[in-house]
């Protein structure tokens, strides 16, 4: 796992003058798989949602971006690769297409993680900035980013240049939680790399320096900032709506776990004021494990376990909001 | 953004304006579950004062909107068209259900409705259509991804309509500065512990509002939850008494620099 000040470190003062990804051309639409939380299925459902995308006939790349704990390709079922993102980020690799291999599906290629290279899960700023480009500029239908656990900056920054990122959530407390934890400090991350003629950045760095009860939510802040800034405010409050998060509901064993999704959607719009997509739960099913074990993807391997079906209906439904997402651009 | 202290009673409990008695029961037992301070989704998400104050906003919504002639009146304070007003889209078998006998007249409504934190006035409202939350029985018809266009019916609203001064005692004008809010308690005949307990403020929070020591109360966003909560305790219109108050906090920061 990385250190997250040693992120901040290597990040250094440049980040609010660059905000990678926002307001660029797009060759492709980009998911983002997070929620800070290890262990709670974020490789898995990457994994088979890529695969869900591809069978649906869209071309699609899967980018392993847990630099420090990589393995989607173990989920996929592929051989240690030979060359990764560690190769591209260390400059090793001249192309992205160098480190692309095929995943063994019609559709898919992956993008393989870093490993053993200590480095390699702290890249630089330039280095992070550059590979973030290269990835979005790729010319494929989907593109899907795994993410590590945690909240540190490089994480949240692989989050943040998705066009819609994806929480996966577990019911139980110690998920929900972190999954909070994540989504407000990729809301406040946002904020910070928001383009800045008045001075936004300078207010939420002060604002999270003094870290008070009455800041945490997004909409405090705004309204925090309106008093210091009105126009700052107006153009927080549409950058705040402007950021959409899907909720995937993981391992969810009973009718109540898959009302978490609306539930959790429904309190977050409460107290923070923000909307949050509930695209579906996973089932608890025996058969994911299994798959897991056999380092076969589970629809692949059981397509018709009640886990694959919980995954297939997600698929469908960030695709239907992807759709309405293009309408609405 | 519109967080539950600016979401009308419609939104709070995530119903349309033409939802019927049944939609309006079933709607508030299901946020009265998810927000109890026990439920999963509620775990670390916010803090236990907030859950109150959105929990008796939840209680008013329900009030106000299972009772015919209320949230006729309310309805109209929200702007909405007047076929949209209820009794008259009622069934008879709702309005018995309901237990009103009509004709009677309208009774006052206790006015709690969108206000903003940051100013005290409610937000913009035109627009406000997309953040209205899904209707529940399309919410949870399950996930379909046609389900997933399905939006809830807008609640077509316009800024609200003056408050009526309730008592008569309270002249329109009337500054509610902490003596006022003081004197009002005891005219209801609250001790401050009984106030404390009844809005799960402090006691040493209470007093500090009544003696008006602005220095020793916490931030305005706290700040302004408390006062609604005070104000709605003691039958007041909450966003009047919290607009009067942060006003007098705010001339007097002023004053000190």
């Amino acid at each position: 796992m990385w250190n997250s000040s040693t992120n901040e470190a290597a990040i250094g003062n440049a980040t609010p003058a660059a905000p990678p990804g926002l307001r660029r051309k797009r060759a492709c639409r980009v998911i983002s798989v997070g929620g800070g939380k290890g262990g709670i299925g974020k490789t898995l459902v990457t994994a088979n949602l890529g695969i869900a995308i591809a069978q649906r006939g869209c071309k699609v790349v899967l980018v392993d971006a847990d630099l420090g704990g990589a393995n989607l390709h173990t989920c996929l079922g592929i051989e240690q690769p030979a060359v990764t993102l560690s190769d591209y980020v260390s400059g090793r690799a001249k192309k992205l297409q160098e480190v692309m291999v095929p995943a063994g599906i019609d559709n898919l290629t992956l993008i393989p993680g870093a490993r053993d290279a200590l480095d390699a899960a702290n890249p630089k700023y330039q280095q992070k900035s550059k590979l973030l480009r290269n990835l979005i500029a790729l010319d494929v239908d989907y593109l899907l980013l795994d993410l590590a656990a945690g909240t540190s900056l490089n994480v949240l920054d692989f989050f943040l240049i998705a066009d819609r990122g994806l929480v996966v959530l577990l019911p139980e407390p110690t998920s929900i939680e972190n999954a909070y934890r994540f989504i407000r400090a990729a809301f406040f991350r946002r904020l910070q790399l928001a383009k800045d003629p008045d001075g936004v950045a300078e207010l939420v760095n002060e604002a999270l320096a003094k870290d008070e009860p009455a800041l945490r939510t997004p909409y405090e802040f705004v309204a925090w900032v309106k008093a210091h800034n009105p126009l700052a405010a107006e153009r927080l409050r549409r950058e705040a709506s402007s950021f959409r998060v899907g909720l995937v509901v993981n391992q969810s064993r009973s009718e109540t776990d898959q009302d978490l999704g609306h539930a959790v959607a429904s309190a977050w719009n409460k107290f923070f004021g923000l909307n949050l997509d509930y695209v579906g739960a996973i089932g608890y099913d025996d058969d994911a494990w299994r798959a897991v074990r056999n380092r076969r993807p589970l629809l692949l391997d059981r397509p018709d376990c009640e886990a694959a079906a919980g995954l297939s209906k997600v698929a469908d439904n960030v695709l239907a909001l992807d759709r309405r997402l293009a309408l609405v651009r | 953004m519109k967080p539950y202290q600016s979401q009308n009673y419609y939104e709070l409990l995530e119903i349309s304006a033409n939802a019927t008695m049944e939609q309006i029961h079933s709607a508030y037992r299901r946020a009265v579950a998810l927000y109890d301070p026990a439920s999963a989704a509620m775990y670390a998400l916010a803090d236990p004062a907030q859950v109150q104050d959105l929990r008796k906003l939840l209680d008013c919504a329900r009030e106000t909107l299972t009772d015919p002639w209320r949230r006729a009146e309310y309805n109209r304070s929200l702007g909405l068209p007047e076929e949209n007003l209820a009794p008259a889209q009622l069934s008879m078998d709702e309005l018995l259900r309901a237990g009103s006998a009509p004709p009677r007249p309208p009774p006052p409504i206790e006015h709690y409705r969108a206000t903003d934190f940051s100013d005290g006035h409610s937000e913009p409202l035109p627009g406000s259509a997309d953040r209205v939350g899904p209707h529940p029985t399309q919410a949870r018809r399950g996930l379909d991804a046609s389900t997933l266009n399905g939006e809830a019916v807008p609640v077509a609203v316009t800024p609200p309509t003056p408050i009526r001064a309730r008592p008569k005692e309270i002249p329109a004008d009337a500054e509610f500065n902490g003596e006022l809010l003081r004197e009002l308690r005891e005219a209801a005949g609250l001790t401050l512990p009984q106030l404390s307990e009844r809005t799960r403020i402090s006691v040493r929070h209470l007093e500090n509002v009544e003696a008006d020591r602005y220095d020793a109360l916490p931030a305005t966003v706290y700040l302004r939850g408390m006062l609604m909560n005070l104000a709605r305790e003691l039958r007041l219109d909450p966003s009047r008494v919290s607009r009067s108050y942060l006003a007098l906090v705010a001339g007097a920061q002023v004053k000190e620099k």
